[in-house]
């Protein structure tokens, strides 16, 4: 085909493929020759392809037994100012919650810088690992200035929304935030918490939440794995 | 105390001050491991340590045959639609493009359906190298519907955006859904980006729509991840 290469065009008929044949996350894919006679193409080019889905997440290589479908990534929204819980609750995602640690702390340079106070200032770090389908998707640290939210840790961490909490208890509202996205390599610490493999890099959602009079209340460090997840923003243009 | 701290970290300390400081700039070359080992006094293995790590974190990036170069974190707006070029001039720096391939793509199916296109439409693709101060720092993989733009085969996109173009044409891009995450890049995309293959990137896809809700363009932007921060604000 011209001026495009054929691995690309493959790649994207086998992704047809496999949504038209509904193969199942962990189902087998057609073998390496069975795919150059289903399309018409040569092994090598097939190979080829299959390499670009597997770098794209799409599927994966098992030694001598072949190529399985991945699991599909989910989609977390960047639009709608939501709790995760709420998030993937609304997508019938079950999503469990651990409470990693609770610490009261000061002179953390970039939390303190983030919600602009001093770093003789006493903040909550709040660790929460969320588990998706038995998976670990992302680790969730949360930085609070510690006269907001008081004996916070005598609340349940884990079973209820933290912005659930913040409302109910502190009537504090959560309205707003300033939000960016990196990639890192995350420490051995982080890393065996996710449970990816060593070089790995993940993203890193920075967000500083701010409440209706625009103060600035949490600013929260998630770390989460590339190949679950995929954030999505959708923009309208305000001036047309 | 300090005597402890080994020499490698304060070369690393300095270099990234030197950044911070505005001293050194997107596209600046360093001195050689030699020439710093001697500058600083500092065996050759601290050196290449320093620059090892540094290079890991993104703050340099080694290409070979070239040397190593300094490279910024770059600030991108996910809510502004005006189009690399201008995040990278908004950063303090001078955008470049090289076009790799560009032209009419027919029988390419599964593009045309991403596009809410007919099996028969032609597309027109365009891949092209991004860079800021003559780095590369992303590769952009673009397809566009050629019915609705007869005339981009006589445009020169290393000198127009593409995003301008479209606007001149009287194409008013509006909706546009972003999808970001983290894939591996294949050989052929990390030779332009001139990094290693496999290594991981931040993938850019994104979908223009016009105001009259016709999709304008599809991209998949690879992105040197290390060096870009993508930024949206929630309400």
């Amino acid at each position: 085909m011209k001026n495009v290469t054929l691995d690309i065009v493959l790649a994207e008929k086998i992704k047809a493929y496999i949504a038209t044949h509904q193969l199942k996350e962990n189902e087998r894919i057609p073998s390496n020759r069975d795919l150059a006679k289903i399309f018409n193409v040569q092994r090598m080019t097939v190979t080829m392809a299959l390499n670009r889905l597997v770098n794209e997440g799409i599927i994966f290589s098992v030694p001598r037994k072949g190529y399985f479908v991945s699991e599909k990534k989910i989609i977390r929204d960047l639009v709608k100012f939501e709790s995760f819980s709420e998030m993937m609750k609304s997508k019938g995602l079950k999503v469990v919650t651990k409470l990693m640690s609770i610490e009261i702390q000061k002179g953390d340079k970039i939390a303190s810088a983030a919600l602009g106070i001093s770093e003789e200032t006493n903040i909550y770090k709040i660790r929460r690992l969320r588990i998706i389908s038995d998976h670990p998707f992302t680790l969730e640290t949360s930085y609070i200035p510690e006269k907001y939210v008081k004996g916070i840790e005598n609340h349940d961490l884990e079973g209820q929304s933290l912005y659930k909490l913040l409302e109910r208890i502190y009537g504090i509202v959560l309205c707003g935030a300033t939000q960016e996205i990196s990639m890192v390599t995350p420490v051995k610490e982080d890393r065996l918490l996710l449970d990816v493999s060593e070089g790995e890099e993940l993203l890193l959602l920075r967000s500083v939440a701010n409440d209706k009079n625009g103060k600035k209340i949490e600013y929260s460090e998630s770390l989460t794995r590339g190949d679950r997840c995929l954030f999505r923003n959708v923009l309208t243009r305000k001036e047309v | 105390m300090e005597d402890h701290i080994p020499n490698y970290i304060r070369l690393m300390e300095r270099i990234k001050q030197k950044i911070e400081d505005g001293d050194y700039n997107t596209g600046d070359k360093i001195p050689s491991e030699r020439e710093i080992a001697a500058n600083y006094g500092i065996n050759r293995m601290a050196v290449k340590n320093a620059v090892g790590k540094l290079a890991k974190e993104g703050y340099l990036k080694s290409i070979q045959g070239k040397g190593t170069f300094v490279v910024k974190t770059m600030k991108r707006n996910l809510e502004t639609l005006t189009g690399l070029s201008v995040s990278i001039k908004d950063n303090g720096l001078v955008p470049s493009s090289k076009v790799i391939t560009k032209g009419i793509v027919e029988g390419f199916t599964e593009m045309n359906e991403k596009l809410g296109l007919g099996k028969e439409d032609k597309l027109y693709r365009l891949l092209h190298l991004r860079l800021a101060n003559g780095l590369p720092i992303a590769l952009e993989d673009t397809y566009i519907p050629f019915d609705l733009f007869p005339d981009i085969e006589q445009q020169n996109f290393e000198i127009v955006s593409l995003f301008e173009y479209m606007e001149n044409r009287g194409f008013t891009i509006t909706d546009s859904p972003q999808y970001l995450t983290i894939e591996k890049l294949n050989e052929r995309e990390s030779k332009y980006l001139e990094v290693k293959p496999n290594k991981s990137v931040l993938v850019f896809i994104y979908i223009h729509k016009d105001v009259n809700g016709r999709t304008v363009e599809y991209t998949k932007s690879y992105t040197l991840g290390e060096n870009t921060k993508f930024e949206v604000r929630l309400i």
